[in-house]
This record gives structure tokens, C-alpha cells and sequence, in this order.
């Protein structure tokens, strides 16, 4: 026994950190002879204090080996030596980070030796298990893998065939997928242009649950701000697929219409009449121009006749009061159909509840009489689609700057003349105003040319910066003074000329002489045309009325000259 | 080896043919312990003493005069140490019982009163009977082990304190000490390993005078 080496290992093969390409080994040395004593000798001392060396070989499945290193340590106290296998003198032409831990059997191989390195005996021979494979590269398992603990991905992510992720969450610096500065979290990216059929992108679909009943909130991307603030959100229907409204509880209309029988509740009575009476009627005499008559010797004048209006008073009609109905409201309320009816608007309110109330829940029996047309006009119209919500409310887009070291503030009022923007409103193409937070913003220029452009609201609600009083409804009209300001006109007060600086229309208010911030609707329907088409007409109105009395005048005095004609002949 | 045995049957027989033959029965305690020098001559330290007990029973003839008086008899001795080799962190302890053929002299140095007091030098030849060897936490059988297996001569020798309670009995006390004699001697002269086993015996004894008990018997 005295030649043979035993060696306790209490520990192998324990992964290091990323820092420590290596694997721990840790092991008891005993001293390999035996201690002699009176009777019998004790063996398996252990072997303090000692200088030794120890070469670790790994080989492969082959038993070629593709590792190997010598390190010379000395044990301690109690015999044991600490190691970590890969920062010894390296032997092998590969170094132990060129390891393919590709999955295949590899053998740790042990040799030791006591006599200072030229002695190495054979101490043991044991398989590497899972351990130092979950540590180096191309880990390749066939079974299950189960991660409690953090895992930590520092190179690609291949995710092939059907993946679960419960809750995905990713988070990380602006150096996460794409590089420094890259701003961003998460790159997907196709990394082979070459091949036409691959796209870059992201594609979201989820199937239905068993009764198909999923709704647009089951797909969707939103964005969060601080403390789960929805700053805006994207979302998927699909109609045809069974979302949403096919699931919605249709009431049993005859329930409704039971509830209450009106046709009993009002018995007898008569509307009041009015009988006999005439109206009154007016007597008028036109009376006569004066005359001249002559017979060659005498001249006579006739002074004519006043014209004369007298009326006839009429008489008045006689009242019939008529009688008041008397109220009958046995049967009225029909118990069971109420009963019936409380559970369907129940069952409906519910599925409000559990869609988030999409607005047009019926909450009368009107409404619940228009629902099948509600839902069917619903269906026809969004059968499939994308909705974007967002805490913006305009449609902007970016345009360039006439002058680049301009420097805009949302809410400016700006004028458009070629397609770029300043503050000069005075013949401008258009008046727009600057956007804060577009839902879409198009015309997106190049990174390092984003300072000469600036985002302007095409359409929607957007900020302008209004001096003094604004009245909702207000038109708003670039202020005439190419100041980024604008001014309120109201709708009584707009004229053609003001109609080429109109921005929008007011839909708050604000009262000081103070500058504001006014919300405005631009690129709507404004129906400025309408105010001022209703001050022609008014005036049109005017002139014709002028007009008519012109005629009348006109025609009063062809018959005087008439008249004048014919005493001249007489 | 031989010549011990042939010694110590001569005295045994002499013992009984010649008058003045006394029996003594001796028991005690026995402070004992190990030393060991293994092959390359280094001493293993840190072996300490254990107590064990003896009993003997032997016959003692008056030779010359009353003053030089030889003994034998035989009698069951144990010996063991403990220790532990803190290096290593090895624990042993032996525990051994050997039965024992000895012969040897006592030289009366004085006599007052009714006290008298020998010289006692003994030699034996012991035979292993029994013994264990506890390491760490196992535990061996030491019969047949090459160090405590073979014949293991004893020499003895100390002082013996007796006090004569009547013609025919006294009573006597007794301390000896001792040392076997190397047990691996004839291995090889390269292997230099050697055993000793060493005791201090306090016993106390009865000695009984067969001749007078002998006399009266006849005069009876």
C-alpha cells in the first residue's frame, strides 16, 4: 500500500465567475506512506505542509487530450490544496478557454507527484459532469433547462420553435442590442439582407382562447412612463377572428318592451278646441288722383280722394278646455319581463366592465334598441385594424426651417412658404403652428439634420401661443405681426381677409391680456366659410330688400307718371 | 532462549524439594506504557502511560542462609498506552494482556521487627493472551501482529517491603519496574524498528509458609 497514492476529492469542477476562466479543484492530499506504529501501521494520513505538484490533463471522448497543465502548490494544514484548473503551466497547445464544451464526454485526469515534478503518478481519472458545461461556450442539452436565478446574455439569442415566455421583461442600458448611444433596449434586426424573404421586425400573434373571445387588449404595445403611466399605446382587432363585440350578452329586446304597457295608462280626457270666431279683415280704399277737366271754356279741377283703410273687427273663437285623462296604472309594470330585463342589462354592464366600457354601452332602452345596428355598423366599419393611442393629439410632420438658426418653442404660429417655416405669416402658403406631442410625426429628417427642422401640426389638436381673450370657438389667426404669436377672432367678427391667417378653431378658452396656450383643432372642417358666407348672405339679404323697395318706389311712380300721362291727354 | 525455560523448571521443581518453601500470591497495578522507534530510527512521540492490573502466584525457596531466596510462578499481566500524533491527526491506544512464566531472586537486605525487606529481581517470559490496537476509529487485533506476537522477555526488578504476621503467613508489599527486551531484534539489521513495553508495578502480596504448615501437619 505504501506506493499507492490516495487522494480525497471534496470538491471538483466548480464554474467560476466570468472574470476566472477556470474550474476550482479542491482536494485532501494523503500521505502515500504509511506511519508506522507498534502493531499495525496507519495508512491514509493525510499530507500537511508539503510541497507538491499536480498535472491536470483533460481529454476527450477519444481520450485525445486537448488540455494540460502542471501546477505546484503546497498543501495545508489539513492536507488540502486549492486549485483552479486552467491557470497552471500550460503543456497542451491548447489553452483551456479553447475547450469546445460542446456537449461530448471529457475526463478530468489527475497525476501527482511528491518528488519535486519528475514523478508523476496517476491519482485519478473522472468523467466532467454538467457543471463546467454551463459555464463555457455551446452548451448543447437535450433535456430541460430550468434557470431560478439570473441569467445573463451577453451575445446572441436564437429562440427557435415554440417558445412560452410568461412575463418577458426587458431591461438594460443604452448599450443592450445595439452599441453605445444606441438608445434603445432591444434591436431586432436581420442580420442576412442578402436572403430577399427575410424582414426585419417584430410579429405579434395570439390566438384565441377556447371560445375565441379576445379583444383588441390582447394585443397590443404599450409604453409606460414613470410610476405605469400609459404614455401611449398600439393595438390590434380583429373582428372577423371573434374579438370583442361578438361576445357582447344581446338583450332580449321583448323583455324590454314589456316592462311597461303605456297603452292603458291614460284612459278618457279631450285636447281642448277652438270654435266659431272669425278673423279680422281690413276695408281699403284706394281714393282718386286729382284731376283737370276742361271743356274749351271752363277749366275745372276735381281734388280727388284720399285712399281709406277701415277694419272689421272679427270675432273671437270659443274655448273648448277640453278634460284631463285619468291614470291607470294597473298592469303597467310587468314584474317577470323587469326581472328578465334587470339580468340582461346586468350580463351587459358586466361585459362593459370586463372590456373597459368601449363607449357605446347601452345605457337606455333606446340605445339598447339601437345595439344590433350599433354592432353590425361596427363590424362593417372595423372589421380589422391597428388603433394608436397616445397622449398626443396631432398628426404633425417635420419641416425644414427657412432660417436654421431659428429656434421655435411649441405653440409658435409660423408661416409655410415653399414648404419652410418662419415667423413670417404675411403671404405665407399656409399658418401653422408648432407641435409638442404629434401621435404621428412624418418628414422625419436625418439625425444630424433634426436642428434645421422643427415638428409643425398638420392636423388635429395642437398647442398655439394666443394673446388675450379666447373664447371657445374662437377662430385663431396668425397675430399679423410675424411675432409666433396668434390672435382669437370670433366667428361674428371673421372676415375674408382674415381667412388666409386662420390656424384653427378654439377649443378652450382663456381670459387676460397674457399670452396662452390655447388648444386649437387645426386641419378640421373650421366652417369659417359658413360665418362669412352668412355675412353675404345677410348683407345680400340687405340689398335686396333695399332692392324691393326700390321696385315698389319704382312702380309707384310709373303710375303717378301714368296718371300724369293721361290728365296731360285729357 | 531454551536455557530461560530449563532455569526457571529447575527452580520450580528445586522449590518444592528443599525446605523453606513459602507461596506467594501478588496482585496490583501496573503503570505501563509503549515505546516505539520505527525503521528509520525516529522515536514516536507524544505516547502516554495507562494503568493496568497484574496478578501473580509463585514459590519462594530460601537458597543461602535466609538471605538469598529464588522465585517462580506465573501470573497474568496487561500493558497499553495512548497517545495521538496531532500531524496527522492519528489517535492509537493499545490494550494487551500477556500471561507470564517467571523466575528471579530476592535478597533479604535487613530485618527489623517483624518487617523485612528484599531486593527482588525477576525475569519472564510472557505470551500474549489477548490485545487490541484502537487507530482513529478502528480497532485491530493485536494476536498475531509480528510486535507483540512473538515471546516477549521481561526483566524486572524493584523492592519488596514484608511484614510477617505470624510464623506462617506475612504479608508484603512491592514496587517493580521493567522493561521487555526488544521484540524485532532479528528482523533486519536495516529495519531498525523496535517495541518496548515498560510497567511500574505497586502490588501487594500474601506469603504463605508451606514448611511450617507442613511441620505442623506432620506433628499433628
Amino acid at each position: 500500500m505504501k506506493n499507492i497514492y490516495f487522494i480525497i476529492v471534496l470538491l471538483l469542477s466548480l464554474p467560476m465567475f466570468a472574470q476566472t476562466e477556470g474550474m476550482s479543484y479542491q482536494a485532501v492530499i494523503l500521505n502515500p506512506n504509511t506511519q508506522e506504529l507498534p502493531g499495525v501501521n496507519a495508512s491514509s494520513n493525510i499530507l500537511p505542509n508539503k510541497a507538491i505538484t499536480i498535472r491536470f490533463t483533460i481529454t476527450n471522448e477519444s481520450g485525445t487530450t486537448i488540455f494540460q497543465e502542471i501546477q505546484s502548490t503546497t498543501t495545508d494544514s489539513y492536507g488540502m490544496v486549492n486549485l483552479f484548473i486552467g491557470e497552471g503551466n500550460q503543456i497542451s497547445n491548447g489553452s483551456f478557454i479553447d475547450i469546445d464544451w460542446d456537449g461530448t464526454p471529457k475526463d478530468l485526469k489527475v497525476d501527482i507527484d511528491f518528488e519535486g515534478g519528475n514523478s508523476f503518478t496517476s491519482l485519478s481519472t473522472q468523467k466532467l459532469t454538467f457543471i463546467p458545461y454551463a459555464f463555457y461556450k455551446n452548451i448543447t442539452a437535450s433535456g430541460d433547462l430550468t434557470v431560478e436565478g439570473t441569467t445573463n446574455l451577453f451575445d446572441g439569442l436564437t429562440v427557435e420553435g415554440e417558445t412560452v415566455l410568461a412575463n418577458l421583461v426587458v431591461k438594460g442600458g443604452d448599450d443592450i442590442g445595439g452599441g453605445a448611444g444606441a438608445n434603445h433596449i432591444a434591436l431586432f434586426e436581420n442580420t442576412n439582407p442578402s436572403n430577399g424573404n427575410e424582414a426585419d421586425g417584430i410579429a405579434i400573434r395570439i390566438q384565441g382562447n377556447e371560445s375565441n373571445k379576445l379583444g383588441f387588449r390582447n394585443r397590443f404595445i404599450t409604453f409606460y412612463g414613470n410610476d405605469d403611466y400609459v404614455a401611449g399605446r398600439i393595438e390590434s382587432y380583429d373582428l372577423l377572428a371573434g374579438d370583442f363585440y361578438e361576445s357582447f350578452p344581446v338583450p332580449d329586446f321583448a323583455n324590454l318592451i314589456e316592462i311597461f304597457d303605456f297603452n292603458s295608462v291614460l284612459q278618457g280626457g279631450s285636447l281642448p278646441s277652438l270654435t266659431g270666431g272669425s278673423l279680422p279683415s281690413a276695408n281699403f280704399s284706394r281714393g282718386s288722383l286729382p284731376s283737370w277737366h276742361s271743356d274749351g271754356t271752363h277749366q275745372e279741377l276735381h281734388r280727388g280722394s284720399l285712399p281709406s283703410l277701415s277694419f272689421n273687427s272679427g270675432s273671437f273663437p270659443t274655448l273648448n278646455i277640453g278634460s284631463f285623462p285619468t291614470f291607470n296604472f294597473d298592469d303597467f309594470f310587468n314584474p317577470q319581463a323587469g326581472a328578465n330585463a334587470q339580468n340582461d342589462i346586468t350580463n351587459m354592464v358586466a361585459w362593459g366592465m370586463r372590456n373597459g366600457n368601449p363607449g357605446f354601452l347601452p345605457t337606455s332602452p333606446w340605445k339598447i334598441a339601437l345595439t344590433p345596428l350599433i354592432l353590425a355598423a361596427n363590424q362593417i366599419a372595423r372589421d380589422q385594424g391597428v388603433i394608436y393611442g397616445s397622449k398626443g393629439a396631432d398628426y404633425a410632420e417635420w419641416l425644414e426651417k427657412e432660417n436654421p438658426e431659428d429656434k421655435f418653442m411649441f405653440g409658435e404660429v409660423v408661416g409655410v412658404k415653399g414648404g419652410k417655416i418662419s415667423r413670417v405669416t404675411e403671404g405665407a402658403d399656409q399658418v401653422m403652428s408648432i407641435s409638442l406631442a404629434p401621435i404621428v410625426l412624418g418628414n422625419m429628417p436625418a439625425e444630424n439634420r433634426k436642428k434645421d427642422f422643427e415638428k409643425v401640426g398638420f392636423m388635429g389638436q395642437v398647442p398655439v401661443l394666443v394673446l388675450g381673450n379666447v373664447k371657445v370657438g374662437d377662430y385663431i389667426v396668425a397675430s399679423g405681426y410675424n411675432d409666433g404669436y396668434a390672435k382669437a377672432i370670433s366667428s361674428s367678427e371673421i372676415q375674408l381677409k382674415d381667412l388666409k391667417a386662420i390656424i384653427g378653431k378654439a377649443w378652450t378658452g382663456s381670459n387676460g391680456k397674457k399670452a396662452n396656450i390655447i388648444n386649437v383643432s387645426v386641419g378640421l372642417k373650421t366652417n369659417e366659410w359658413v360665418d362669412i358666407l352668412k355675412q353675404q348672405e345677410l348683407r345680400l339679404n340687405k340689398l335686396e330688400s333695399k332692392l324691393n323697395e326700390v321696385k315698389i318706389l319704382s312702380s309707384k311712380l310709373e303710375k303717378i307718371e301714368s296718371k300724369l300721362e293721361k290728365l296731360e291727354i285729357n | 532462549m531454551k536455557y530461560f525455560y530449563i532455569i526457571t523448571i529447575v527452580v520450580f521443581l528445586f522449590s518444592f524439594q528443599v525446605k523453606g518453601q513459602q507461596l506467594m500470591l501478588e496482585g496490583g497495578k501496573s503503570l505501563t506504557t509503549i515505546t516505539f522507534k520505527n525503521s528509520q530510527g525516529e522515536n514516536l512521540e507524544n505516547l502516554q502511560a495507562t494503568t493496568q492490573n497484574y496478578i501473580s502466584v509463585a514459590f519462594r525457596k530460601n537458597a543461602v542462609k535466609d538471605i538469598l531466596h529464588v522465585i517462580a510462578g506465573t501470573g497474568i499481566n496487561s500493558y497499553g498506552a495512548i497517545g495521538s500524533d496531532n500531524a496527522v491527526n492519528n489517535f492509537f491506544e493499545w490494550e494487551t494482556t500477556y500471561l507470564s512464566l517467571f523466575t528471579g531472586v530476592d535478597i533479604k537486605m535487613f530485618k527489623a521487627n517483624k518487617f523485612s525487606f528484599y531486593l527482588r529481581g525477576t525475569v519472564s517470559s510472557e505470551f500474549i493472551l489477548q490485545g487490541s490496537q484502537t487507530l482513529n476509529n478502528q480497532v485491530f487485533n493485536l494476536v498475531g501482529e509480528e510486535d507483540f506476537n512473538k515471546t516477549n522477555f521481561f526483566f524486572r526488578g524493584g523492592l519488596v517491603s514484608e511484614y510477617s504476621l505470624s510464623e506462617s503467613v506475612s504479608i508484603f508489599l512491592q514496587y517493580k519496574y521493567g522493561q521487555s527486551k526488544q521484540l524485532r531484534y532479528e528482523s533486519s539489521n536495516i529495519n531498525q524498528s523496535r517495541t518496548r513495553l515498560r510497567a511500574h508495578d505497586i502490588g501487594f502480596g500474601l506469603v504463605i509458609n508451606l514448611e511450617k504448615k507442613k511441620n505442623e501437619a506432620l506433628s499433628n
